[in-house]
């Protein structure tokens, strides 16, 4: 590691710690200079301790209270948990879970088996690709409502353009009632969150392709190996790493989805409860929403702090993964 | 060029490439296509052209919803959070990837825990923290939730193109005597362009499109951004489809044209390797 | 110099309500109802031209969105001055009066204009806490010009409701849009159902714990409901609110199980639209048909207004007969004020109006039901488990059981 501006501050060495009349913190012209750069760290870790990590931990304290979002809070100590994991909110709260790691496989076998499936296209020798990858990526642009929205309209049972496009290909019996249904309407928002997304795989994984060591394949080539072995035997090997993250990425994000469930079924989660994830339920019981007039905010911060619990781990350990091969220089 | 395929390979290639071109293109076509029709139209003809292309539903969509008004406001509070969020995570980034000093890992891993923070949970106290600032029912108070919430991706993006920079420009700028800050800004930041683009994009997609925090943090009605208005207007033309598409659409625009612009350096960023 | 500065602020403090008073004032009201807006503009116009220099300033948030606005705005201090109030038995509005938010208006406001059953959904202890808006009123809506054709009657009972339904289906007509979809329709529909099938006087019985769900009045009512599935049309259970709006209005279908709030989206549609109300009728044609009539919500005085005198003006005015004829005209609703004349224009409100003072029941178990004052509520449990009746998932008498034990859970009466 070249370049290492110096040492921590308070195991320094040398010139301020041969005087041991100044103060701990004193600091001599060169430290100053040397420790300067910390300046420009301080704004973004106040702004997001002060308006994102206080906010969200101070809330978290919130589930070991009895507390309708007004009023006074009263402590119950575990009894929030007591209820979610084993009470009366049990039965909710595993088959919100389980939805949700429903929707994390299946969203991750769609975003990476025709995300590298398309890599591949894309970084063959075909030419005027170049717009189809800006096509491919637009529907990431859309807000959330917008695309729910659409999708709404498009699989209506009636007159929605999937069940009519089924009928005139001639697979009426495709033409099903995709949100209406409990066994349809999961892998229907499953799958319209996969249109949304799959640009981003896509790209991902064709940057990662396209830095793969060209001599590499070209040995291969010349040793007589065809082109599906070389997508088999060489680069699939290389594009593991990124797989592993990117699923992590999507571990992250799927326990914290709520936007598409909300904007296509509601907030109950619907037709009864079959699309129902962790961020509707948590929205059901702390804000409300039409329909249920009770709301407890302490009951829905243990829902929030239990995802967490699930998350950051995850995330402390996608983070190790990605620090390790970026010093690796992968 | 990773493979190299015969004629047949590519004409399927084609064919497969097509197909998610259409996958993709078609709803979008539809909510087009829509816009220009009467809600009889888009009920009882979904598939056919319109029959007269009806540019009245964009204006009476525009002239209801008051969306001069929504587009100043998202404008100005997505430029200013992004530009926040570009400057404060990047000279952050900078410092993460280019020095060590003690609790740089704590401090790193504290900024990532954003990563999984649902901050809808939090709102009350963002709220009370904006009243005690006097920053509620203002622009400048979403502002600065944007940027802080903007923070832990940027910042997780960022550090890893800064450490793919060689570092033999920064060794001999350092020699020339420049300080941080200036290596920062003069050297390292212009090479990085691509990446910010790419950053600049994320947070563009999800401030633009951010309907909770204009909510709560703000009353009145010329503060609104789009999609507040556009949620607005869902709510008072529930069965008005032609209009509710058209509105759809001019909320859409803004984003389509930076897009389209600046696709080519966010392309470039992506492929660069924005997540490795 | 400091001390100076300090009086010079001390006076400038004490000078500062008789400075406001005589200025013009501004009333900040927030609710879910983007259809007030012009009700608001109106009202300010009247006031004006009575000489009260009173600002009204209306501003709408998203219904599923507004109660937690409302809620995180009370706590910091910054709501508005009147706030659109969700009625009585529930939660939130309870919340509210119990953490000292809202202001009892018997003192300030005349109410002498509203009946009980109307002010009954905003009193608690003994107090009342807003001036209702709108009465609303839901059952079945029918399209009149499909009836004529085939020499149709509004049903007397149940058997004959089917009969209707069997013609309709005959010549190829979907006899009922039903949006299955939106959970809430559907608790809507069992409630309209219930107040004339097992009837008014059973879920009085009901409230009483002397009657159960698990009973086989309400057992066969679900049956019956449960059956008349085959007249909805095709994959119901994947269709909006929005889309019955316009299949209705577009006469794609003959009936749908609503509420009179629905005539502006279908006339807005299709302004030739002819139609009808009839409550959904009984089983026994012995038991009187009625109808499910609830109060809507109201307009309640935050605690923490600053303008109290202007806002009190404005809900006085908000009580009146000059207001409810406005209300009315302006939103085809019906407004909560008694005696008002409904407007000629709007044939299906002088109808429904009509049979909101002749035939509303006096029990209920849905919205405004003490059935919905506690966790998990008949609401609650209706929504998820009704869907999962119309989708075979679930027995009548399972759904019956569901709801008796939830309920007994909590509900005083049920709890031995």
């Amino acid at each position: 590691m070249r370049g290492r501006a110096g040492r921590s501050l308070s195991d320094r060495p040398g010139k301020a710690g041969s005087s041991e009349a100044r103060p701990i913190l004193y600091l001599s012209e060169v430290d100053v200079r040397k420790y300067s750069f910390l300046w420009m760290l301080f704004p973004a870790l106040l702004l997001y301790t002060v308006f994102i990590a206080y906010p969200f931990f101070s809330s978290l304290g919130l589930s070991f209270y009895d507390w309708p979002g007004i009023g006074p809070k009263k402590f119950i100590g575990l009894s929030n948990y007591k209820n979610i994991l084993s009470g009366f909110m049990a039965p909710e709260f595993y088959r919100a879970l389980g939805h949700n790691i429903v929707f994390f496989i299946w969203s991750l076998i769609l975003s990476v088996v025709p995300g590298l499936f398309f890599a591949f296209l894309l970084s063959a020798d075909i030419k005027g690709t170049k717009f189809l990858k800006v096509i491919y990526f637009f529907p990431n642009t859309l807000a959330i409502v917008v695309v729910g929205f659409l999708w709404g309209l498009l699989l209506n049972p009636q007159w929605g353009l999937v069940n009519q496009l089924f009928r005139v290909l001639g697979l009426g019996f495709l033409a099903k009632p995709w949100l209406g249904n409990t066994s349809t309407a999961l892998p229907t928002i499953i799958f319209v969150t996969a249109w949304r997304g799959l640009g981003f795989y896509i790209l991902v994984y064709l940057a990662a392709i396209l830095g793969i060591d060209r001599e590499m394949t070209e040995a291969a080539r010349i040793d007589g190996a065809t082109e599906m072995q070389i997508a088999g035997r060489i680069i699939l090997p290389h594009l593991l790493p990124i797989i592993a993250t990117t699923s992590m990425l999507k571990f992250i994000w799927t326990f914290n989805i709520f936007d598409i469930v909300y904007a296509m079924e509601g907030t109950q989660g619907g037709p009864a409860g079959s699309t129902d994830v962790l961020g509707t339920l948590f929205y059901r019981i702390a804000f409300g929403g039409l329909g249920s007039s009770q709301v407890g905010m302490g009951l829905g911060a243990t829902v929030v702090t239990l995802i967490f619990l699930l998350v950051f781990p995850v995330s402390i350990f996608y983070v190790f993964i990605v620090e390790k091969r970026v010093e690796r220089g992968e | 060029m990773m493979f190299k395929l015969n004629g047949l390979q590519k004409a399927i290639a084609w064919i497969f490439l097509a197909l998610l071109a259409f996958v993709n293109l078609y709803p979008i076509g539809i909510m087009i296509l829509s816009s220009f029709k009467s809600t009889r139209e888009i009920f009882l003809k979904p598939f056919n052209l319109p029959a007269v292309w009806r540019w009245s539903n964009y204006v009476s969509a525009w002239q209801r919803a008051d969306f001069a008004t929504y587009f100043k406001n998202s404008i100005l509070v997505t430029a200013a959070s992004i530009a926040a969020i570009l400057l404060v995570s990047s000279m952050a980034a900078y410092v993460i990837a280019r020095f060590d000093f003690k609790f740089k890992r704590g401090i790193y891993l504290f900024l990532l825990a954003g990563l999984a923070l649902p901050t809808r949970l939090a709102i009350i106290p963002i709220f009370l923290i904006m009243r005690s600032l006097h920053l509620l029912d203002k622009l400048s108070g979403l502002v600065i939730v944007y940027a802080a919430g903007g923070i832990a991706f940027s910042v997780f993006l960022l550090v890893n193109f800064f450490k793919k920079l060689p570092r033999d420009i920064e060794d001999s700028a350092k020699i020339d005597g420049a300080g941080p800050f200036r290596i920062y800004w003069q050297i390292d930041l212009p090479l990085l362009k691509p990446a910010l683009v790419t950053v600049a994009m994320f947070n563009f997609i999800d401030v633009w499109n951010d309907f909770f925090f204009p909510l709560i943090l703000l009353s009145s009605r010329v503060k609104k951004t789009i999609p507040l208005g556009l949620q607005a207007f869902f709510g008072e033309y529930t069965i008005e489809w032609d209009v509710l598409f058209a509105a759809l659409n001019i909320s859409v625009l803004p984003i389509l044209i930076i897009f389209l612009i600046l696709s080519k350096q966010f392309i470039a960023g992506m492929t660069e390797g924005a997540l490795k | 110099m400091a001390k100076r500065f300090l009086m010079a602020m001390l006076l400038l403090c004490l000078m500062m309500p008789a400075w406001a008073q005589s200025k013009p004032a501004t009333v900040t009201i927030w609710g879910w109802r983007a259809q007030d807006v012009d009700v608001w503009k109106s009202v300010e116009t009247a006031l004006k031209a009575k000489g009260e220099q009173i600002t009204i300033k209306y501003e709408v948030f998203p219904p599923t969105e507004y109660d937690s606005k409302l809620l995180v705005s009370l706590q910091g201090g910054v709501g508005p001055d009147l706030m659109y109030t969700r009625r009585l038995p529930g939660a939130r509005t309870q919340a509210l009066i119990d953490n000292s938010y809202l202001v009892p208006l018997d003192s300030s406001v005349d109410l002498s204009n509203f009946d009980n059953v109307s002010l009954s959904f905003i009193r608690s202890n003994n107090k009342t806490w807003g001036v209702p808006f709108a009465n609303q009123i839901v059952g079945i809506f029918y399209n009149k010009a499909m009836f004529d054709k085939y020499k149709l009657k509004e049903p007397q009972t149940w058997d004959e409701l089917v009969q209707v339904a069997e013609t309709l289906q005959k010549n190829g007509i979907t006899p009922f849009f039903v949006s299955g979809k939106e959970a809430w329709t559907l608790a809507m529909q069992n409630a309209m159902v219930g107040v004339s099938y097992p009837g008014d006087a059973w879920i009085g019985k009901l409230a009483e714990g002397k009657a159960k769900f698990t009973d086989p009045e309400y057992v066969n009512m679900l049956k019956d409901l449960n059956a008349l599935k085959k007249y909805y049309q095709k994959d119901f259970m994947a269709n909006t609110t929005a889309e019955q709006d316009v299949a209705f209005a577009m006469e794609q279908v003959a009936m749908v199980f609503y509420g009179v709030w629905g005539n502006t989206n279908w006339l807005k549609t299709n302004p030739d639209l002819k139609f009808d109300y009839f409550p959904v009728p009984p089983k026994d044609k012995n038991l009187p048909a009625k109808a499910y009539i609830y109060m809507d919500g109201a307009y309640g005085l935050s605690s923490a207004s600053k303008n109290k005198d202007a806002a009190i003006k404005v809900l006085n005015y908000a009580g009146t007969k000059a207001y409810g004829e406005l209300f009315s005209s302006t939103t085809g609703e019906i407004t909560a004020i008694k005696g008002v004349t409904m407007p000629a224009s709007k044939p299906i409100l002088v109808k429904c109006y009509n049979k909101m003072v002749t035939i509303a029941s006096t029990n209920r178990y849905w919205v405004g039901s003490p059935f919905d004052a506690g966790m998990p509520s008949v609401y609650n449990i209706l929504q998820e488990n009704m869907q999962k009746m119309y989708l075979d998932q679930m027995t009548p008498e399972e759904l019956a059981k569901k709801l008796q034990d939830g309920i007994s859970t909590w509900y005083p009466a049920f709890k031995k």
